[in-house]
């Protein structure tokens, strides 16, 4: 009789449990971005994004680490022009690139977006994928583990500190990395014919995304970071394939020599990411690429870009 | 798998528990050990082998230590040496297996250890040496060594448990209790708050600090450093948690790991509130026996002759403590971090030990009381500081970076660039953070004054209790350091 009444509350306390999380699940399921998987990066970056003046922009950035690491935008308008922003955050996935370009379509009109690849290789959806099975079910399931974050929003939006301001970032998105350690592993694009597939989502995601260019007249353009750690060519034979199939530009910058990557000083991180004197290059080769090929003119010396004027400031700032 | 995961919590050991209820209690050992070897097998595979060779090694050990004993025509003496070959023989097999794994690196040969190498084996040590001293029968039962040895819960982190202490609960397959149940997995879910409200969130601050410390003022390392010391904190004692609270449902009792440390009042203290079980393991198994060991009381009397009793009463103890911090240091690793962190704490406890008595002399003398607040609260700030020192080399790539920290946050301190700092942490994070802390502290500071947190909600009434329950479980889901933006971090001490 006890054991009965001993089991009876323990399936109350956890019928109880149960009916909490459906609570919170609804209410941290609401609003705008439900399939992004990190709505506090993607809500910071459309705000971030919303503070530029509208139709100022004529680049945005979208990708990992690897994109914030390797395009410098202030750069990019000192030496060529070019209004852009680093739209990537950290970790991203292309649903949530999705969502940052559906949200900045709406008050820019960018004529290129670059998505570093290496997000292609990452988790696309807003499913998780931890090393725990359970933890991976209850994500997928129930929305108050996919969203609990959103208490930060929840918070900022009381207090007035979140991620609801729009505000502009003095370096356009890009983070300076100043570290240096040294990549020693050697040649890492040997030649071959293998390719590493793509995720079906990711087909999904890239095919969304190339409409959603061609819808708003934007040139969609994919480029690889260098990376030893990251990439390889079976990495780059796939991304080419779908470049060539869906007619989409395609720059793999680890088998540019003339980019004139030092391995010894131009990575933070023994080739993971580019620091400040790598995106220097890289930034270059692309400013180059930009307004060579993709035609884009050069803003400089064109009323209304004063502010651009200061965020190269800074970049200069930070060379001394 | 791991035990901070929630595959561990709710889906492997509710399985187990299942399995343990519905196996008839005089097989219940045989449902445990062989869970046991899923669990290792799931980790490090094939290396199981190794486990089984050590318990083997154990097992026979202690079987003839015992024969011998009983059978042997030798006495006194002699018999002691019989002994104590076996004993030697079986220490180098076992202990040989550990340096094969994790020493032989340092001459560039590497092994994939079997997971929990480092802990079983002391724990194989222990019992062959309480055998050879009579103070553990030895076993004849080979399952009931075998539970012991490889434990799943402890098999990872420890703690070290004494044959004695857990092999006959083990093996004794009682019933699962609803109290047992409901106290075990309260004691997870308190470990599941400390490791993911709080040792996770502050991770990204620390590999952020320690991976490029060049990058930060004095300031910004020196709050990496303190981060650091509380998410190893929280972490280890987290998964202690976890682990006791594992063990709880099996009816078995295992030994603390933690005991409020930062409340300890000088180092030696600390060490008798923090791995606590290593330490113990280290003063019955390395301290005794150096202190009594022939050439050192040779030495300590030929400086009694000399010096007088004043400095040779300190030979035997200084000799063995030296033995102690050394072994502390290489039982984490083969690395000079890991050795200056033993020589740190062997100068720290030293010093001391020999101003122990001058010091309190001088207090008296200047009717100073020792346990008034300025001092308890000087106290506490020098362990603090002393503690963070340790675990800033401890966690250091190399002693020199150690020292290069150390000069940054000597030499480069301004408080003001803290906040201009990128240590990837958000102010929510830093908010939660220290609430979370704030919470254990106090957990803490009750446990000190012996109140049990748990009999206490216990003792609720049924709304307020399951109101308890209810919130500590949505806060860990709902606060926790998971998913976009942070990373699940493995656990610590596992690695060791």
């Amino acid at each position: 009789m006890k054991i009965n009444k001993n089991l009876l509350k323990s399936a109350g306390f956890l019928l109880g449990l149960f009916v909490l999380l459906l609570i919170m699940s609804a209410v941290f399921h609401r609003g705008r971005f439900a399939d992004v998987y990190d709505r506090e990066s993607v809500e910071r970056k459309i705000n971030e994004v919303h503070g530029e003046k509208d139709n100022s922009l004529e680049v945005l950035f979208c990708g990992d680490s690897e994109c914030y690491s390797s395009f410098c935008p202030p750069l990019l308008f000192a030496e060529y022009g070019h209004t852009s922003y680093v739209c990537g955050t950290s970790a991203q996935r292309l649903c949530d690139t999705y969502a940052i370009l559906e949200e900045v379509f709406k008050s820019q009109s960018p004529q290129v977006v670059v998505i570093e690849t290496n997000c292609l290789y990452r988790g696309t959806s807003v499913d998780g994928d931890y090393k725990d099975g359970v933890l991976n079910f209850l994500t997928n399931k129930l929305p108050i583990f996919a969203y609990h974050s959103d208490w930060k929003n929840f918070v900022g939006s009381v207090v007035g500190t979140g991620t609801g301001k729009k505000g502009s970032n003095d370096l356009k998105g890009f983070i300076v990395r100043n570290s240096v350690n040294p990549y020693k592993g050697g040649c890492y694009m040997v030649e071959s014919e293998d390719e590493e597939q793509f995720s079906d989502d990711t087909y999904k995601y890239l095919d969304k995304i190339l409409k959603l260019c061609n819808e708003n007249n934007t040139k969609l353009l994919l480029v690889s970071s260098p990376s030893p750690r990251n990439w390889t060519y079976a990495r780059h034979n796939s991304v080419k394939n779908w470049a060539e199939q869906s007619q989409v530009g395609y720059l793999d910058l680890n088998l540019q020599n003339n980019l004139n990557i030092d391995w010894d000083t131009d990575t933070k991180d023994g080739g993971d990411h580019v620091n400040f004197a790598g995106a220097k290059k890289v930034t270059r080769f692309i400013g180059e690429y930009l307004s060579d090929v993709c035609g884009l003119p050069d803003l400089r010396e064109i009323n209304g870009y004063e502010e651009w004027k200061e965020s190269c400031k800074a970049i200069y700032d930070l060379e001394k | 798998m791991s035990y901070h995961l929630l595959t561990y919590s709710l889906l492997f050991l509710p399985a187990v528990m299942l399995m343990y209820q519905l196996t008839p209690q005089k097989i219940r050992w045989v449902t445990l050990l062989v869970t046991d070897y899923i669990f290792f097998w799931l980790i490090s595979g094939g290396l199981i082998i190794w486990m089984l060779a050590a318990t083997l090694v154990t097992y026979v050990v202690g079987r003839v230590i015992a024969y011998v004993a009983e059978n042997s025509t030798a006495k006194g003496k002699e018999l002691v040496r019989k002994k104590r070959v076996i004993l030697g023989c079986g220490v180098i097999l076992t202990l040989g297996m550990l340096v094969v794994f994790k020493y032989l690196k340092v001459f560039g040969i590497t092994f994939i250890a079997p997971i929990g190498i480092s802990y079983y084996t002391l724990q194989t040590i222990s019992y062959m040496t309480d055998v050879y001293r009579g103070t553990v029968k030895a076993e004849k039962h080979i399952g009931r060594l075998a539970l012991y040895l490889s434990f799943f819960p402890q098999i990872m982190e420890g703690p070290i448990s004494r044959f004695n202490e857990t092999a006959y609960a083990l093996f004794s397959g009682k019933e699962l209790s609803f109290h047992n149940v409901a106290f075990g997995y309260q004691r997870i879910l308190w470990g599941l708050f400390k490791k993911m409200l709080i040792a996770d969130r502050l991770a990204p601050a620390v590999i952020k600090v320690f991976s490029g410390y060049e990058n930060y003022d004095g300031s910004a390392v020196a709050v990496g450093v303190i981060f650091y010391t509380i998410q190893l904190y929280m972490e280890f004692s987290g998964c202690m948690d976890i682990i006791i609270g594992t063990g709880e449902i099996f009816g078995v009792v295992l030994p603390e790991n933690f005991r409020q440390p930062f409340f300890a009042k000088n180092a030696s203290d600390f060490w008798r509130r923090w791995h606590i079980t290593l330490g113990t393991w280290l003063k019955d198994y390395v301290f005794y026996p150096v202190s009594l060991a022939k050439p050192v009381k040779k030495v300590a009397k030929s400086v009694k002759g000399k010096f007088g009793i004043g400095v040779s009463k300190f030979v035997a103890p200084t000799a063995a403590l030296f033995c102690v911090w050394l072994s502390n240091g290489v039982w984490h690793g083969a690395g000079w971090t890991y050795i200056f962190y033993g020589m740190y704490y062997f100068v720290l406890i030293f010093i001391e030990t020999i101003t122990e008595a001058p010091v309190k002399k001088f207090m008296e003398q200047k009717n100073i009381n020792s346990e008034g607040n300025v001092c308890k609260a000087l106290r506490a700030v020098k362990l603090f500081v002393i503690v963070n020192i340790g675990e800033l080399f401890f966690r250091a790539t190399s002693v020199t970076q150690g020292f290069e920290m150390l000069g940054r946050i000597l030499g480069k301190f301004h408080i003001s660039a803290l906040f201009e700092s990128n240590l990837g942490m958000d102010v929510y994070d830093v908010v939660l953070a220290c609430l979370g802390i704030i919470i254990v502290l106090l957990v803490d500071i009750l446990h000190e004054k012996g109140v049990s947190i748990r009999e206490r909600i216990a003792s609720l009434r049924l709304p307020l209790r399951w109101g308890v329950w209810y919130a500590i479980i949505l806060s860990v889901i709902i606060l926790g350091a998971y998913g976009a933006g942070y990373t699940v971090v493995d656990m610590i001490y596992a690695a060791y």
